[in-house]
């Protein structure tokens, strides 16, 4: 329903329409509402019983009672009750069994210990419903009052969090080390923390350094981000001579992300040359390769909240920019789907094309944002018929 | 023209399709009821089981059957008892087992549906461009 690609606004609205929401919320009250009845009734059980105890209890003092005997609907008789103390008690499945009074209260507060829990397991479900139906209309009024929901792939943020960590902590962590080195337990531990930092640092210098700093884009600001994109795209442009097509549409945005960020004009000027250029290559481009390309970056796309919040700064800093990326959107459409498709294409990662989909990644925040039905169209003519949308929300979710 | 034929067989299909599903609903749903009143019984056959465990051995049991209340035996009760517990657990495994086949079922036919459900949109929106 929504532009499908790294990230997406999705008005609340169109994901549960305001209607159904209510509608899902009195159905939920009306469940409540039978619960509370059904409690009534359990509660109204436990009532007679009470009565029924002493009842039961009183019933032995005497050795006898007088009692009007109802006979028929309007007439009494007097008369006595005698044997005061024998019961027959229903057990319940039509099993009577005759019992003493004693033995007949006992029984009858067993009984009353069961509809209590009962009662209890009631209100739980009650306390359930009641937080679904809250749920329901406070889902109902932010649908109403037109909240939005934005979400975005996950690109390896938090590797590039831990790396800034990591390199933040390496040099305050060692001199630490030197100055306690006395004791030999505190020494011992910081020995092994900086071994797992170098660790950790390793494990991520492989990842990271094909993908150039564009990891970092999510964190900085967007100025940062373009420059990193664009060194990270130079040296993978040296790097990879072969995937001409690529190149082509991978160079001509981040000539415009550099051009934008010194300043907005030039950015203007060179935007429908960019634009042209990247919708010309696109639909060219041969699906498979893009598919393979696009794969290794899957493992690293994972949803997470944290996402939410960069994409959201990052589209007010980009405001302008976001055009000059459209052309680039539909790239990155290729990326969400391919995330979908090959899990198992992921052992076979080939490093050039790693800057490419990180670059891939972080443009796609600027297209997405503010991307319009428009610009979907243009794209939808080239790109559109390979891939169904309803794939990319089955991704989405 | 061929095409909006095929439209209209589209939605014959996507027809049939929903009155099976809906079928598949109502008995799930007589299914859940079905389950609920042995559920019900379960628990108060294992009430009276509870009580009868705790009778002394001597207690006079009775059992109404129709009108009148029939001496029973107090081990003749118990065994009559458990059995029916054991019948009411087999009946719920087995009705549980049919839930689960046809809750499958429901929802093979939910994204049959569905799917007839694109094409039909597709088809219809490839008509209004052309």
């Amino acid at each position: 329903m929504e532009p499908p690609a790294k990230g997406t606004v999705t008005p609340l609205a169109s994901l549960f329409s305001e209607e159904e929401a209510r509608k899902a919320a009195s159905y939920v009250e009306e469940k409540i509402g039978e619960k509370r009845v059904e409690m009534n009734r359990l509660q109204q059980f436990v009532d007679e019983n009470d009565n029924l105890i002493n009842l039961v209890k009183k019933l032995p003092d005497q050795l006898h009672h007088n009692v009007m005997v109802p006979y028929g609907k309007m007439a009494f008789f007097p008369g006595r009750l005698i044997h005061t103390n024998e019961c027959l008690v229903l057990l319940g499945e039509n099993y009577y069994t005759d019992r003493t009074s004693k033995q007949t209260v006992e029984f009858l507060k067993r009984r009353d210990k069961t509809l209590q829990s009962q009662i209890h397991s009631l209100k739980a479900e009650i306390e359930d419903f009641q937080t679904e139906a809250s749920f329901f209309t406070t889902t109902a009024s932010e649908a109403a009052e037109g909240l939005v929901e934005i979400r975005e792939e996950y690109v390896e943020e938090d590797s590039s969090a831990t790396m800034i960590q990591s390199s933040g902590k390496e040099p305050s962590g060692l001199p630490g080390g030197e100055s306690e080195e006395v004791e030999d337990d505190d020494f011992a531990r910081i020995m092994s923390r900086l071994n797992e930092l170098e660790m950790e640092e390793e494990q991520e210098g492989e990842d990271v350094d094909d993908r150039g700093e564009e990891h970092d884009s999510p964190l900085e600001s967007a100025e940062e981000t373009e420059h990193d994109l664009v060194e990270g795209i130079r040296g993978e442009t040296d790097r990879d001579s072969m995937e001409n097509r690529k190149q082509e549409t991978i160079v001509s945005v981040p000539k415009i992300a550099s051009s934008h960020s010194s300043s907005i004009s030039a950015s203007r000027v060179s935007e429908p040359r960019a634009k042209a250029k990247v919708i010309e290559v696109i639909p060219e481009k041969h699906p498979q390769n893009l598919d393979d390309s696009l794969n290794c970056i899957r493992p690293m796309a994972h949803y997470l909240p944290k996402e939410n919040q960069s994409l959201g700064e990052n589209p007010q800093q980009n405001a302008g920019t976001w055009r000059d990326f459209q052309a680039t959107s539909s790239v990155s459409r290729g990326n969400a789907k391919t995330n979908v498709l090959g899990p198992q294409k992921i052992e076979e990662p080939e490093p050039e094309f790693d800057s490419t989909k990180a670059f891939t990644g972080s443009i796609i925040e600027h297209a997405h944002v503010k991307e319009n039905s428009t610009h979907n169209q243009t794209q939808s003519s080239a790109f559109q018929p390979s891939k169904p949308v309803s794939r990319f929300k089955a991704q989405r979710r | 023209m061929s095409s909006s034929t095929a439209v209209r067989d589209l939605q014959r299909d996507l027809e049939n399709k929903a009155n099976d599903l809906g079928k598949i609903q109502k008995d799930i749903a007589k299914n859940h009821q079905l389950r609920k009143k042995y559920t019900i019984q379960l628990g108060e056959n294992e009430l009276v089981l509870k009580e009868l465990d705790l009778l002394e051995e001597d207690a006079n049991v009775y059992k109404l059957i129709g009108p009148v209340l029939v001496k029973q035996d107090l081990a003749e009760a118990n065994a009559n008892v458990r059995k029916r517990i054991e019948y009411i657990s087999a009946e719920l495994k087995r009705l549980d087992a049919i839930l689960q086949d046809m809750e499958e079922k429901q929802n093979n036919k939910r994204e049959t549906i569905m799917k007839l459900q694109q094409r039909l949109q597709s088809i219809q929106a490839g008509k209004a461009k052309a």
